[in-house]
């Protein structure tokens, strides 16, 4: 019987957060496991994949990883996914950068998403590859881990994908963006959508690592771009600004910059 | 009946003398009893035709076009229009000596050549304007039914521009010709009857028998006849058939559109904006004494927007020329083509080479247009020649959708021509999305079967879909199959790239599987492997059960008895797409087979050969009590290669071309390790390889790298 992968992720991750255990309980079902997966019905290999996740054992992403490799039907290969993504365990790197190049568009985005949970040794690399993917959910999905995983290396091939229609890329060059890199930034307002480069700006103004002369430089063009929607943006960022010193000049920036333009 | 023209004295003499000489079909021109073939009759008229001063016909190109629909006439000397007059025609104009003859409404009209104005019509009767034809002052126009049983026509003759004469005759009749006041009359199929104008008495008939006549025509001071070949009036025509006759046919092989040598001219004829016109052959029959041939040797093919220059015994490419419009009309020149345009463009296409010779213009758009150059030749210049190959791709690349079929055409004439650029431009074609489909499919064909350069097939594999780069993912299928053939084992990890690629379309890893096959690099084994584990439960993509097959051949191939141990394993899989588990049982039954066979004729000739380099003459005693040989001999080899015999008697029969033994060159190191192995013929190295390198052979007593040759046979 078929379940939904959804609810399977979230009864697992409940589960991880549950266990008391985790690697005693891994290592009690590890042999029956093993059984499973080796079993010839399917509703036992689904069994199998499932209790990984909800075990929670490092110790069986090794025999799910091999049983991935001898080969799955479909569906037990997406629910093999979902396992690895929940344990977010770096040992599933081998396997999730094979399958970040399988022929189903649906596994590659699963496997991206994955790598991003596992975080392992070259996932930037295999993230900034998936950028050049010829399906867009692929790329998106890369797009965004990258920022997730903080890969600050790949800040010109976010850029390339940016340039090149990749939207979610937006955000991961805020998340990623060196002070040197806003200026490259601020260079799109203009030139792509205003909400293609939004998204990246807040991620800028939100951080705290950005020097403030980098963020008043923000608004001070965000001022100068004159737009309706640059207005709004800088209402916005007054709003959202908590009180305090820290944020005082930027406020006061946000605030001038949001009156000069003329409604 | 109607005339316009006064009737002088002259012609009503000649009315007369026709009225007499063509009385009935019983005694007169066309009658049953004529005989035909009669050599001192054909020998009378060759003679006269001989005789006679070359036609001085003014150089002309009557077109008819626009909306409302306009006939005009342009003098070709000079590119000056001569008139142009509105006229609805259901059928091309004809150049008749002083008149143009065109069928409107229901009549056929003839006009002043000179003027454009009507010198008199003449009630179609239902029939159809098959042609017309002239000199001098003498023109013939003929109507006819077509077609055989109950075939009627009708025959106007004028003379000084006015009908002299008009004759109904129950026969289909072709298009006339007119030389040395003689009227040159196709009928029947197979018959000609030649007339003499003044007197309208039947002076021979010619009857083939072998062939169909329906066209007469005039080229330079000779009489042509024929229809799918072409009979120079000469008196070996006598002979009534092809043999021994001066004839020429042309053998173009199949060409888009199917146009004829010359248009059936029993077949009601084309209407002006008959694609007809657009899609032709034209050419100009020269010959002397008994001989006839095509000017330049050369057969002109016209669709649409496409001319070619073709040799007329095979039909070989000698240019293409791609037009800026449709060719509406064309007329072989010694020069060239000269060739007219939808839009009104006049073009010599030089026959050397297709370039633009020469341009004119007709003044005006045209749907078709008609010539009568006589000796007339534009003055030709240079031009800028191409290489035959860009002018094929110019012309598959074209994006008319009505050139696809003759795109197709250009593209298998493109691997014919023997250079790099043509290779070149099949993977070019090939790779040219944009293409329409059976373009795109030729060229990928023809280029699988034609590029023989490595380079270029790297270069091309080297290329992957990459969304960043902008790039697209090249032919993967047509240059695996490519590298297939030219055997390039430097394509194989560029293959096994593409194959790990989900780029790759499914539809192109059945041949990069087959072409890792037969390349027989063993380095491709293990992704083969690999995608036929990952995928062979995979049921998502039901076109993958091709490709899953042909990687299970490859890795067979590649690896021989090797291989089992991957097949027991799909086909025992529970969750194995059938169509693939049954696949890999069949490979282990071809294995078994295979194996069976190997055993039974190893039992038979199993034999070494054994030729020992410089070592092989050192004392084969080993000094001092060591254990280990002086010498490792084939001998050796055969015992330590003996429990793996009946595996490599496996490779060999699997391996391509099935090679009943092969030749191994082994170099051991003084410790036995092997250091090098190499294995002729190549394709059974990847089988054979991993057998003999997982036995174990002897270090020799002298502690120096040695080189063994030994055979092994099934």
């Amino acid at each position: 019987m078929r379940r939904s992968i959804h609810y399977f992720i979230v009864a697992a991750a409940v589960a991880l957060v549950c266990a008391s255990d985790v690697e005693a309980q891994g290592r009690v079902r590890q042999a029956d496991v093993e059984r499973q997966l080796a079993s010839e019905d399917r509703d036992e290999v689904r069994a199998g994949i499932e209790s990984i996740g909800v075990s929670g054992n490092a110790r069986l992403v090794g025999p799910l990883a091999a049983r991935i490799e001898k080969g799955l039907p479909s569906e037990l290969l997406d629910a093999a996914l979902d396992t690895l993504t929940v344990l977010a365990r770096p040992e599933a790197g081998d396997v999730l950068f094979s399958l970040a190049t399988h022929r189903r568009p649906t596994v590659r985005r699963k496997a991206i998403e994955a790598i991003v949970a596992c975080r392992p040794r070259g996932a930037d690399r295999v993230l900034v590859a998936a950028l050049s993917d010829v399906d867009p959910a692929v790329r998106s999905a890369a797009a965004t881990g990258l920022g997730q995983i903080g890969a600050r290396t790949s800040i010109d091939s976010l850029f390339h994908a940016l340039d090149r229609g990749i939207l979610e890329a937006s955000t991961s060059i805020g998340q990623l963006a060196q002070p040197g890199d806003v200026d490259r930034l601020l260079g799109y307002l203009g030139n792509l959508p205003f909400d293609a480069v939004t998204p990246a700006l807040s991620e800028v103004l939100a951080r705290a690592d950005v020097p403030q002369q980098k963020k008043l430089a923000v608004v001070a063009r965000l001022a100068e771009l004159a737009t309706p929607d640059a207005r709004t943006f800088l209402e916005e960022l007054v709003a959202s600004l908590p009180e305090g010193r820290q944020t005082q000049s930027l406020r006061d920036a946000a605030q001038a910059g949001a009156e000069r333009i003329v409604q | 009946m109607t005339t316009k023209n006064t009737l002088s004295l002259a012609p009503l003499v000649a009315l007369a003398a026709w009225l007499a000489a063509c009385g009935g079909a019983s005694s007169g021109a066309f009658s049953m009893t004529f005989p035909d073939n009669r050599a001192d009759q054909i020998e009378a008229v060759a003679a006269r035709i001989a005789r006679a001063p070359a036609p001085d016909d003014t150089p002309v190109a009557v077109g008819v076009g626009g909306s409302p629909s306009r006939l005009f006439a342009i003098d070709l000397a000079s590119g000056n229009r001569i008139w142009e007059q509105p006229a609805e025609m259901s059928g091309v104009p004809f150049i008749a000596g002083r008149l143009i003859f065109a069928q409107e409404g229901n009549a056929v009209v003839a006009r002043d050549l000179a003027s454009g104005s009507i010198r008199f019509t003449e009630p179609d009767q239902a029939l159809k304007l098959v042609g017309a034809a002239g000199e001098g002052d003498v023109a013939v126009a003929v109507l006819s039914t077509g077609g055989g049983v109950g075939a009627r026509s009708k025959l106007i003759v004028a003379r000084g521009g006015s009908r002299a004469d008009g004759r109904d005759l129950e026969l289909a009749m072709g298009v006339p010709a007119v030389r040395a006041g003689m009227l040159f009359i196709p009928w029947n199929s197979q018959n000609v009857s030649v007339l003499d104008a003044a007197s309208g008495e039947e002076v021979a008939r010619v009857r083939i028998a072998d062939d169909v006549v329906g066209h007469a025509l005039v080229v330079g001071s000779d009489v042509y006849v024929g229809q799918n070949g072409l009979y120079r009036f000469t008196p070996s025509i006598a002979r009534g058939s092809r043999d021994g006759a001066a004839w020429i046919g042309v053998s173009p092989g199949e060409l888009p559109g199917t146009p004829a040598f010359l248009r059936d001219a029993y077949a009601p004829p084309p209407a002006p904006r008959s694609a007809t016109h657009r899609v032709r052959l034209d050419f100009r029959p020269t010959g002397t004494g008994e001989s006839v041939a095509l000017a330049n040797d050369t057969l002109y093919y016209a669709f649409y927007r496409a001319v070619f220059a073709l040799s007329p015994e095979d039909g070989s490419v000698k240019w293409a020329h791609e037009h800026a419009a449709d060719v509406v009309g064309a007329m072989a020149v010694d020069g060239g083509l000269v060739v007219a345009d939808a839009r009104g463009g006049l073009t010599l296409l030089g026959a050397a080479n297709g370039a633009v010779a020469w341009e004119g213009t007709l003044g005006a758009e045209a749907d078709a247009v008609l010539f009568r150059g006589g000796s007339w030749s534009p003055p030709a210049s240079g031009g800028e020649p191409m290489l035959l190959s860009d002018q094929l791709v110019a012309i598959a690349q074209n994006t008319d959708a009505r050139l696809v079929p003759v795109q197709v055409y250009a593209v298998q004439k493109l691997t014919t021509v023997e250079s790099e650029e043509a290779a070149e431009a099949l993977i070019t074609l090939c790779d040219r999305r944009e293409a329409a489909e059976p373009v795109r499919g030729a060229a990928c064909s023809a280029m699988a079967e034609r590029v023989s350069s490595a380079e270029q097939l790297i270069a091309a594999l080297g290329r992957h879909a990459r969304f960043l780069e902008g790039t697209r993912e090249p032919p993967v299928g047509a240059l695996a199959r490519a590298a297939a053939r030219i055997a390039d084992r430097r394509a194989v990890p560029h293959l096994v790239a593409h194959l790990q690629d989900p780029a790759t379309p499914t539809a192109a890893l059945p041949q990069v599987f087959q072409a890792l096959g037969a390349l027989g690099d063993a380095s491709a084994a293990g992704p083969i492997r690999d995608f036929v584990r990952l995928y062979h439960a995979d049921d998502a993509d039901p076109d993958a059960v091709t490709a899953l097959a042909a990687a299970i051949d490859a890795f067979v191939a590649l690896r021989g008895p090797v291989s089992r141990e991957l097949l027991d394993e799909i086909a025992a899989s529970p969750f194995g797409i059938p169509e693939v588990r049954g696949k890999a049982r069949d490979a282990i039954a071809g294995l078994e087979r295979a194996s069976t066979e190997a055993q039974e004729a190893d039992a038979a000739r199993q034999t070494t050969t054994a030729e020992e380099t410089a070592p092989s003459e050192l004392p084969e005693e080993t000094p001092g009590g060591d254990a280990r040989p002086m010498t490792v001999t084939s001998e050796m080899v055969a015992g330590i290669l003996a429990p793996v015999s009946r595996e490599l008697g496996v490779c060999l029969a699997n391996a391509e071309g099935g090679p009943r033994s092969a030749r191994l060159v082994l170099r051991l190191g003084g410790d036995g390790a092997i250091e090098t192995l190499s294995v002729t013929p190549p394709p059974v190295q990847a089988c054979v390889e991993p057998l003999v390198r997982a036995q174990t052979f002897p270090g020799n007593a002298r502690n120096q790298r040695q080189q063994v040759i030994y055979t092994i046979r099934r």
